[in-house]
């Protein structure tokens, strides 16, 4: 085998597939999103950025781009902060804290489908599992349509949090354990309190468990497309959509293809943007490797 | 078995040359050490000889063939890795054989080859493990096991003793010694400890910055030191180095002290020079070299002195148990060499001796 | 220990005395507050799927009458059985689709990451950026063209377009995971390799594949639930029943039974056993492979 040569045998089959699979297809997207292609059969005509003037003023879609604002900025928050919690908690806890993780970590194991499914169900007025806790709780006055107009979008954030808040576990409880007993215990030593060494010393190092816990709750807050298809279809009226689920609609449903590839070229700008600061830090991980 | 010869050989990694064009005669049989700083290149020439690196310039022959271009496996070399680099995921028996049961030998031939070198290394016990169920001592053994194996005409060994704890390595030291007396077979052993190279090898190679110091053999080294970097390198503690300057008669250092030589007589007068005496040679006197000590440490047999002449750090080592404290003052003569060097061009101009006080 | 360090450290006077009261009162308090509170976020987590299982074994007049929470008054084991049956053929999909998609991304990214991470060659490191970017790329922007080519090659409707789409959304973590892994295996071992005759090849093969079990275990638990549970492709890149995965499955499941919640939960629960299975057998695993890649969810 020639030396030069060998890297690249071992990874053709990995650039092959994914260069005619998965690579080509981007490019095409971007190709479309500039043609206003109806269906499958016939390649659309060029129409250069018609498709995205035409976005900018589509009504549906910049209601599904507020909610998604709503859902970036919740996934932020909710299941970060829930999961930091959970994960100190865990820590501290000696018994029973691998059965405990065990119900933390479920989730992760269920499909959006499932999760879809179940929560739907929860939600479902009266018989729901929801307004049953409650009125079991003697809570019936919190009661509200929870996949009514108002609430929509809420209660499936609310549902995909309870799936992102397992993984951000996963990974604050790896970052909690990736840091050195020794310093907490010198910090001990150096007359620390509980509060200045969690904000002080826990808290810092664990800035890297934290770029990846973000990155993780931005990008599936941008894409969140499965549990919406298919807890509400994006209903009722669209109270519930978001631009990933957009994009699908006009595409499979619409069949506006051309216009289907101008948002999901939207979403893909606004994922790029997202997860810059976890590439770089990637990068610069493996050169310190491979140096 | 064979001879090694490594002619006028380069590396350059990008545009930084690693090595600087260098020759060395390895005899038939002949243990050699590879010696030096880290990061003078000892290691770069090892894996240019396995074939690990590629050679920039130069050419490499074992057994009078020429090798540049050949891959390892065609240079009939052994090596042993400094983390011993044994197949996690395979038995005592089946690392030794993988070479074997790669190049297609028959069941029989590897059995029989095995059973030979887990004798000749005492691992007979071990063959059925694995090797995270081996002690240190005992996976170094194997890696060695591995190298028997192949029966090649060349071990290297990439400091093979590094991972190994003080006392097991005096013990492997004198096994791999003893295991190169019997087999015969030409080696090339990388190592930074000098004290390893000082006792293993029959010869030594000095390196310092891609270049060779020195060759020769361990008394040679310690004996007559080339140069500066030879001369600091080689023996522990380290050879004392003193500024001076050639008088008549002897040597006058910074502080003003003449040291009474004679062998210095070839010199002009007033010329620079550094003098390396070695601190076992130093001897209590009455006049002399005025040592501030700094601390005393005993090691029972000896005393090790440290401390200073004029501003120049020094080490003695004497025989007599001395419990000086900060600040005291011991004079000293040295008994044995005085080895005198240019302090331009750091070679060695002679060696002369402290001329006798009456 | 602690407490004698506070006193001997802490100045003399009134103060110490309230000082470590305050603690010893504290301390426990706060310990029994902090286990009470995760008892109630574990008992929050896992209520949806308490509920999910009480209502698959339940007769629907069981639970309009009794209410959603109340334990099954019968155990309808026969809900559970019915909506496998009614399951299977997506089941059936789900493995055909799921094992030679974890297989080949196994095969593929171990190749890569062996190259990325063991050989020098120009453009290595950009070679690796562009996989980590990769990984994150939406399915969004593969979708329409990814359905037009499927479509173009005769491969719509098939269990081969869905494999080859699976294989090709997860090279880019799975080489990750791969790069990575090996990058913590000492190089020396190939060297002894090359030393002991073996090719490139047989190196890869007989040395790093095997050492690279551990890394294997997490990442086929990880592809095989990612794959099983990918939700957007089998909507897209199928149309008849036989080729439908069991997450497409479940929502024509839903939609069939509409109100039947035992029905619904039932169907919930079968589609999940396979990943709750591996998930709760190897969760170690699990959890290794995304503290190694942490890239997805």
């Amino acid at each position: 085998m020639n030396a030069r040569l060998t890297p690249w045998l071992f990874l053709m089959p990995a650039i092959l597939i994914y260069g005619i699979f998965g690579a080509y297809p981007i490019f095409q997207t971007f190709a479309i999103s500039l043609t206003d292609q109806v269906g499958v059969a016939e390649p659309g005509t060029f129409v250069g950025l018609q498709n995205y003037v035409t976005l900018i003023q589509d009504e549906y879609f910049l209601n599904a781009l507020k909610h998604t604002g709503i859902w970036v900025i919740a996934f932020l928050i909710v299941p970060n902060s829930l999961a930091i919690t959970i994960a100190l908690l865990v820590k501290q806890t000696f018994w029973g804290a691998s059965l405990i993780k065990t119900v933390f970590f479920l989730p992760l194991a269920l499909s959006f489908a499932i999760v879809g499914v179940v929560w739907g169900w929860i939600y479902e007025p009266d018989v729901g599992l929801l307004d049953q806790l409650l009125i079991a709780l003697g809570l019936e006055g919190l009661i509200v349509e929870w996949l009514g107009p108002d609430a929509a979008t809420y209660s499936v954030i609310a549902a995909a949090a309870w799936r992102q808040t397992a993984f951000a576990t996963v990974v604050f409880l790896a970052g909690l354990s990736a840091i050195p007993q020794e310093l907490i215990e010198a910090a001990k030593v150096d007359g620390g309190t509980r509060r200045q060494i969690f904000f002080r010393i826990t808290l810092p190092l664990l800035k890297p468990a934290s770029t990846i816990a973000v990155s993780s709750a931005l990008i599936h807050a941008l894409l969140a497309t499965e549990i919406v298809l298919t807890m509400t279809e994006g209903g009722p009226f669209g109270s519930s959509e978001v631009v990933g689920y957009r994009m699908y609609m006009e595409t499979f449903w619409n069949y506006k293809f051309g216009y289907g590839a101008a948002i999901g070229v939207i979403v893909t700008l606004m994922t790029a943007t997202m997860v810059v600061p976890y590439v770089r830090r990637m990068a610069k991980a493996q050169e310190r490797d491979w140096s | 078995m064979a001879h090694v010869t490594i002619s006028q050989v380069i590396k350059n990694y990008g545009a930084v040359r690693a090595i600087k064009g260098i020759d060395v005669d390895i005899e038939d049989g002949e243990f050699v050490a590879l010696v030096g700083p880290s990061g003078c290149g000892k290691t770069t020439l090892l894996r240019m000889i396995a074939g690990l690196e590629d050679i920039s310039g130069g050419t490499i022959e074992i057994g009078g063939k020429v090798v540049n271009g050949l891959q390892p496996k065609a240079r009939d070399i052994a090596m042993v890795f400094q983390n011993y680099a044994l197949y996690p995921h395979m038995k005592v028996a089946d690392n030794m054989s993988f070479s074997m049961q790669l190049a297609g030998a028959s069941k029989g031939e590897i059995k029989a080859k095995v059973e030979d070198a887990a004798r000749i290394l005492n691992l007979e016990p071990y063959l059925d493990r694995y090797p995270r169920e081996l002690s240190g001592g005992q996976r170094q053994r194997v890696a060695m096991g591995r190298a028997i194996v192949r029966n090649p005409k060349v071990f290297l060994f990439d400091e093979p003793l590094s991972n190994l704890d003080a006392k097991l390595r005096v013990s492997m030291r004198a096994e791999i010694k003893s295991l190169h007396q019997r087999l015969g077979t030409t080696a090339v052993y990388v190592t930074h400890d000098q004290i390893e190279a000082m006792t293993m090898a029959d010869k030594i190679v000095v390196m310092s910055e891609g270049r060779i110091e020195q060759v020769g053999t361990p008394l040679d080294l310690y004996d007559e030191p080339a140069n500066l970097f030879v001369a600091a390198f080689i023996g522990s503690p380290s050879m004392n180095l003193l500024e001076g300057q050639v008088c008549d008669g002897g040597v006058r250092f910074a502080d003003g002290t003449v040291l009474a030589l004679s062998g210095t007589e070839g010199f002009e007068t007033g010329r620079p020079v550094i003098a390396g005496i070695r601190p076992d040679t130093f001897e209590l006197a009455e006049r002399g070299l005025a040592v501030q000590v700094n601390v005393t440490e005993p090691t029972g047999a000896e005393t090790q002195v440290v401390g200073q002449i004029g501003n120049t750090p020094v080490t003695c080592l004497m025989r007599e148990r001395i419990s000086g404290r900060y600040g005291d003052v011991l004079h000293v003569l040295p008994q044995g060499p005085v080895h005198l060097f240019d302090p331009e061009t750091r070679l060695r101009l002679g060696t002369a001796r402290a001329a006798i006080v009456n | 220990m602690t407490d004698m360090t506070t006193h001997l450290s802490a100045p003399r006077g009134a103060a110490i005395d309230r000082g470590s009261l305050r603690e010893r009162i504290e301390e426990p308090l706060m310990r029994g507050g902090q286990i009470a509170l995760l008892l109630l976020l574990a008992l929050v987590f896992f209520l949806p799927v308490l509920g999910t299982l009480l209502t698959s074994v339940r007769t629907i007049p069981d639970i309009t009458q009794n209410g959603a929470w109340a334990l099954p008054s019968s155990y309808e084991w026969g809900n559970l059985g019915r909506a496998f049956v009614e399951m299977l053929p997506y089941l059936r999909a789900s493995v055909i689709i799921t094992l030679p998609s974890v297989a080949g991304t196994l095969l593929v990214s171990m190749m890569a990451g062996y190259a990325l991470s063991r050989m020098r060659f120009q453009g290595r490191i950009w070679m690796f950026l562009v996989i980590v970017s990769l990984s994150f790329v939406p399915i969004h922007t593969q979708l329409i063209p990814v359905f037009r080519l499927m479509s173009d090659l005769g491969l719509h409707d098939t269990f081969i377009a869905q494999i080859i789409v699976h294989i090709m959304r997860q090279i880019p973590f799975a080489v990750l995971i791969m790069t990575n892994f090996f990058n913590t295996v000492p190089g020396e071992l190939r060297e002894a390799g090359r030393i002991d005759g073996a090719s490139e090849w047989t190196i890869f093969r007989r040395i790093y594949v095997p050492v690279a079990r551990p890394a294997l275990s997490a990442l086929i638990v990880l592809e095989f639930t990612w794959i099983w549970n990918d939700l957007l492709w089998g909507l897209v890149l199928t149309q008849g029943a036989g080729k439908k995965p069991v997450t497409v499955g479940i929502l024509s499941f839903e939609g069939e039974y509409e109100i039947a919640w035992n029905m619904v939960a039932s169907g919930a629960v079968v589609a999940a056993i396979p990943t709750l299975v591996v998930f709760l057998a190897f969760q170690k695993h699990f959890i290794r492979g995304m503290t190694m890649g942490s890239v997805k969810g």
